[in-house]
């Protein structure tokens, strides 16, 4: 029997590629839109709600990711709501990115200088409309690079969710299980590699031209 | 809602193992901070170099070590040089893979650190009559630190968090430590809990002392 690696296998890792490009999407979601409120809430006038959510964002931050997924998938399981790995991972990457996006949001909203909301809300501007028509826009452009970068960063922890074994393996894990049968870890990993670079390349090139079009300021990524 | 007792005798009387752990998750932040800073001033260096061989080959090494997953980097140093006969213990192969990523990462901020230092200050230090070597120690470099040394201590904590991926190549470090010590005892959640908890001391800590060493001596 002959052992090599075949058309098959490109196609199983092509399976992983979109795995880890399903899970960046969800939790980049789901991760952005937590991150969001939380980031929002921080900038409110209230000093406990800064610190509390400070907390939060702190421990996220300093627990490595590969802990935090155990952590949860273990409290689940004590919790006697026992998980699929694939969802918990989902869930445990958002919670994990919305800590990251978080802090960005908030520089965004920040950066939008106080004359700026000041004059809208003279205009007669509620805080809603000065929140949606004046900060959202202007933060927007502020924090687009940094969150790409983020996004990045995000795609990449994908990896770490075959710890917990979840079962559609994405482009890591199932460049594992080729290397299982085939035997050439050097040339597999570096298909891999070559997979997550073209991937990398492929959202910082969209996020450029979309940076181009809308005369977004490059900043330095992370 | 939670039908299950926790058990925290069990982490105490194991708790030196962790400390065992979190020491050598130490270890291999610092080692693998230090080297990769050293490699990255080198390739900060030969960015600008003329010879377009360096220049390429720094190029291709930021970009790799920014593109790929450390975890990637990590199998590869483990699995992946096997093939060429280098059969790396998996100490080393964390520690290369981590400086590796470190080195890539610290040379973009060392850039950004010294394209925050403008050219006039090189050619007033030129002009008072300063050589290259005293310039770039006595003038450039006191700035460079100051405008790079944040983003360090965040690299920093990064590579301690990089270290934990360790536990998948069967390294000992905190994270391995501890789900060795949960699968003798059946006590996952007590143990990893007790091991975030580690975490956050070790990463909390250093923040501090950076914050204090920014505010006391750079003034930042």
């Amino acid at each position: 029997m002959n052992y090599s690696f075949t058309l098959n296998d490109l196609l199983f890792m092509s399976q992983g590629a979109l795995i880890t490009f399903v899970l960046t999407i969800s939790s980049g979601i789901i991760g952005t839109f937590i991150g969001f409120f939380i980031g929002w809430a921080r900038s409110s006038s209230s000093k406990i709600i800064f610190y509390l959510l400070g907390i939060y964002i702190d421990i996220i931050r300093s627990v490595p990711l590969i802990l935090q997924f155990v952590l949860f998938n273990s409290f689940m399981a004590i919790a006697g709501y026992p998980m699929d790995p694939f969802l918990s991972g989902i869930l445990t990457l958002s919670v994990y990115i919305s800590g990251y996006v978080a802090e960005v949001i908030l520089a965004g909203i920040n950066s939008v200088p106080k004359v700026t909301r000041n004059s809208s809300r003279g205009l007669g501007m509620t805080y809603l409309q000065d929140f949606i028509f004046i900060v959202i826009p202007i933060g927007f452009k502020n924090i687009f690079p940094s969150w790409t970068g983020l996004m990045l960063g995000l795609m990449k922890d994908t990896s770490l969710i075959a710890v917990m074994g979840a079962t559609p393996p994405e482009l890591l894990r199932s460049s594992q299980i080729i290397i299982n049968r085939v035997h050439e870890p050097i040339l597999i990993l570096l298909g891999a590699g070559v997979f997550y670079y073209v991937m990398c390349y492929l959202i910082t090139y969209l996020a450029e031209k979309y940076e181009e079009k809308n005369h977004i300021k490059s900043m330095e990524i992370r | 809602m939670l039908d299950y007792t926790f058990q925290w005798k069990v982490v105490w009387k194991r708790l030196p193992d962790l400390f065992e752990g979190a020491i050598l998750t130490l270890e291999l932040t610092i080692l693998s901070s230090i080297i990769g800073l050293l490699i990255a001033s080198i390739l900060v260096i030969w960015q600008k170099n003329d010879n377009i061989f360096l220049r390429n080959f720094t190029k291709t090494w930021i970009s790799i070590a920014r593109n790929t997953p450390a975890l990637l980097q990590i199998y590869i140093a483990y699995f992946g040089l096997g093939s060429f006969g280098i059969h790396l213990s998996s100490y080393v192969a964390v520690l290369g893979a981590i400086a590796f990523n470190n080195a890539g990462y610290m040379t973009e901020i060392l850039r950004g650190g010294f394209s925050s230092v403008s050219k006039n200050q090189n050619q007033a230090a030129k002009g008072l009559g300063l050589n290259n070597f005293q310039t770039y120690v006595y003038v450039i470099y006191p700035q460079v630190l100051k405008t790079v040394f944040l983003p360090m201590t965040n690299q920093f904590i990064w590579a301690m968090m990089g270290t934990s991926l360790g536990i998948i190549i069967g390294l000992q470090e905190l994270t391995g430590m501890t789900t060795f010590l949960q699968s003798q005892t059946f006590r996952p959640f007590e143990f990893y809990f007790i091991a975030a908890l580690i975490y956050i001391f070790i990463s909390k800590s250093i923040l501090l002392s950076s914050g204090f060493i920014a505010k006391k001596y750079l003034r930042i």
